[in-house]
């Protein structure tokens, strides 16, 4: 139970923190036109998230109850040491290709499901939800599958590639290949409206509700905004491309975060009209919109 | 008569009539009343002789509305008509030469006709003429305030041309105003029976059908208005929008399918429709005409509207898209692409140690890619589809039809050939092992890793405390 509750305040913790300056995407605003349940994105959401709780949370649960860390009980060595094993063997390092150790290549697919926390993967299934499910729509099942897999892939060699080669440092996360997911998106939907949390927004309607209702006017304030995903998007491949360079140059992950492989992982959007429904190619080649 | 009446008739005597004298007085008269309509400064400048004056009212109307683009055009016309008289004289050109000719009739705007002898009118000139007459007639006689006799003047001008425009929409409305309605009808009805093709002599007729409340009449006369070449659309779209507020439906949609018999690429009309369909509950017909009005396009404003409400629906899949191979082709190619990354990646990230099994793996992959495409979403592909067996279907289609088939996907009526279903599987089942053995054969180094991993370097989290 107070796992749970902890779980809740670190969710609620995120929404707050991530939507406070910058607007935090939580859903899409636009038709999905072929009525199909996106079952493909609860899939991967599902997947992911059963990485981490069953396999990768465990280790976590156990470490919460430190409190001196200078007094670790054998159990919370063990959680240590079989975190830090998990990420050190199926994370993405580029020995593993190089050299050939670990499960090689396979820790191309193992490091796109794994998460460091529990905040990390909040943070990527609410934008893969967000995003995904209309691309799935666009797509079909299969072939969104087939890009995600791509994207992440993609940006998975960006990042090899890109950090300088003397810094072995594990990367996990799917934020690579959903950044291919909202890169796409844009493409496929330039004109669409994402439904975001913006605290800073929202606090000053709640202000300007309360200051109209003081005066005798009718005022709603919702917690949510709608925002052109062109500007959203467009905000997170600027903050993007800024710190590549940096970690590019550095080899350091700032914050902790590979924004290479997010980068390159908006780059490898390109590929999406190899997967989209062939009817909505053609419309989309006519000027259309999908 | 108002200030407003007399500027109408002014304009009338000018431009139907090609009566200057009248129409300047007529003017004048409303701009005694009405000094502030930058329209009759405007139309008054045509029926000034003096370039001076002409000028003159042109710049009186733009002083009382600046954005008059006609009464700026007219102003930029007389500064390069002077320009040009300007130029003439200072390049020794003497008045009267072509030169000359062309910056006088420039700054008059009414071409200088020659004068030749007259010669005897032809028996449609003289019926214009005696027309003519009897407007100017019936003009002057409103201007005393005699609309009876100026009634009487407007009905023999329809004794002429049972369907003159100007005069049966002045003769009714004076009819009208003093209590003949019938008599108005009477006219209105003469000129239909004659077969008359002006939309707006019908208009006046459903007018009075519908305000007799005569709903087999007024719908008569839509249906004639329908199969006018010339009806305006927005006329017919004001019409059926007319039906549907009175809640006749059924009668709006036989209305707009009429017109859409004889014009089936006007894309307002078929957004018109598509609407009316949508509001009768019948969405997939809706569908149907949102797509032809955004097939032709969406550069118009209909042609986006259109496309933006067909968000709602499925796309329709045209026999086009189902017969490309090429289509079919990209989605294999997809499966290449990954299939090459994967590759390069169990060959240590090295192009160079890519080796044949690779390769082949890759090639593999986009042939396994190729038949599961085929087995699933491209089962029609021209050529192939026949030589897999397909035969075309055998049920007759009607063109506007759409059938919802293959988890909800709207798909226009086919009439390619589409493979068999047990040969669909046999294809099927053939892709996927072929796509297996293709990772196999791309993945061999990692799999093998996979189920023997070597042990990494591993930092120990405590070397540091």
């Amino acid at each position: 139970m107070d796992i749970l509750l902890i779980l809740f305040f670190e969710l609620l913790f995120l929404l707050l923190l991530g939507g406070l300056i910058t607007p935090f995407p939580i859903s899409d605003t636009g038709t999905v036109r072929y009525n199909s349940l996106p079952w493909m994105t609860i899939t991967l959401i599902l997947i992911n998230t059963l990485v981490f709780m069953a396999w990768q949370f465990p280790h976590l649960v156990e470490l919460m109850s430190v409190t001196d860390e200078t007094q670790l009980t054998n159990g919370q060595v063990d959680a240590i040491y079989g975190y830090v094993n998990q990420i050190w063997t199926y994370g993405l390092r580029r020995v593993f290709f190089t050299e050939g150790l670990s499960i090689g290549a396979f820790s191309n697919f193992t490091a796109m499901f794994m998460h460091a926390d529990f905040s990390h993967l909040a943070g990527n299934m609410i934008f893969l939800w967000a995003f995904g499910r209309r691309l799935e729509d666009a797509c079909g099942h299969w072939r969104f599958l087939l890009f995600y897999l791509l994207a992440g892939t993609v940006s998975h060699m960006g990042s090899i590639f890109l950090i300088p080669s003397d810094q072995d440092v594990p990367s996990i996360g799917a934020s690579g290949a959903i950044s291919g997911v909202m890169g796409a998106y844009l493409l496929l939907f330039p004109g669409a409206k994402m439904t975001c949390l913006w605290v800073l927004i929202a606090v000053l309607r709640f202000f300007a509700s309360f200051v109209m209702r003081l005066i005798g006017e009718k005022s709603e304030a919702r917690w949510t905004i709608k925002l052109p995903a062109l500007l959203v998007v467009g905000l997170y491949i600027v903050y993007d491309i800024q710190d590549t360079f940096n970690t590019a140059q550095t080899g350091e992950f700032l914050g902790g975060v590979n924004y290479i492989a997010h980068t390159t992982g908006f780059l490898a959007a390109i590929t999406i009209f190899l997967f989209v429904r062939k009817d909505l190619l053609v419309r989309y080649a006519a000027g259309r919109s999908i | 008569m108002d200030a407003r009446a007399l500027y109408q008739q002014g304009v009338i005597a000018i431009r139907e009539q090609k009566d200057l004298t009248a129409g300047r007085q007529l003017l004048l008269q409303s701009l005694r009343m009405e000094p502030e309509n930058d329209m009759a400064w405007l139309w008054l400048s045509r029926a000034l002789s003096d370039p001076a004056r002409q000028r003159q009212a042109v710049e009186r109307a733009l002083a009382i509305n600046p954005e008059n683009a006609k009464a700026q055009q007219l102003l930029q016309r007389f500064e390069a008509g002077a320009h040009i008289q300007t130029e003439a004289v200072s390049n020794g050109a003497p008045n009267g030469t072509p030169l000359g000719a062309k910056a006088r009739s420039t700054a008059l705007l009414v071409p200088v006709k020659p004068k030749t002898p007259a010669a005897p009118p032809a028996p449609g000139e003289r019926k214009q003429i005696q027309i003519a007459a009897y407007i100017k007639k019936a003009i002057a006689q409103l201007s005393e305030g005699d609309e009876e006799g100026a009634i009487e003047h407007y009905v023999r001008v329809l004794q002429l041309q049972v369907d003159h425009e100007v005069a049966m929409r002045e003769a009714v409305r004076y009819l009208v105003k003093n209590g003949y309605e019938d008599d108005a009808k009477e006219l209105i009805w003469r000129a239909i029976d004659a077969g008359t093709q002006h939309p707006s002599i019908f208009i006046t007729a459903l007018d009075f059908a519908r305000r007799d409340r005569d709903n087999d009449k007024a719908d008569a006369l839509r249906h004639r208005i329908a199969q006018l070449p010339d009806a305006p659309t927005d006329l017919v779209l004001k019409m059926s929008g007319d039906l549907v507020k009175e809640g006749r439906y059924g009668n709006a949609d036989a209305l707009l399918r009429e017109v859409l018999e004889s014009r089936h690429d006007d894309q307002k009309i078929l957004l018109a429709m598509g609407e009316l369909q949508n509001q009768m509950g019948r969405p997939r017909e809706s569908m149907i005409y949102y797509n032809r009005a955004a097939k032709l396009g969406v550069s118009s404003k209909e042609g986006r509207e259109a496309d933006k409400r067909l968000a709602n629906f499925a796309p329709v899949l045209t026999d086009r898209e189902r017969g490309s191979v090429v289509l079919a082709v990209r989605e294999a190619a997809a499966i290449g692409v990954f299939f090459l990354l994967l590759a390069w990646q169990d060959s240590g990230l090295n192009v160079g140690q890519i080796n044949l099994r690779h390769w082949a793996g890759v090639v593999l992959s986009v042939l396994g890619g190729y038949l599961l495409v085929t087995a699933t979403s491209s089962p029609q592909q021209n050529g192939l589809a026949a030589l897999l067996g397909g035969t075309k279907p055998k049920r007759k289609v009607n063109a506007d039809e759409l059938e919802t088939r293959m988890g909800g996907v709207l798909q226009e009526p086919t009439q390619l050939p589409i493979i068999p279903v047990p040969v669909r599987i046999v294809v099927g089942v053939i892709g996927a092992a072929l796509v297996a053995l293709a990772f196999w054969w791309v993945f061999s180094t990692s799999l093998e890793l996979l189920f023997n991993p070597v042990p990494p370097f591993i930092p120990d989290p405590f070397a540091e405390f």
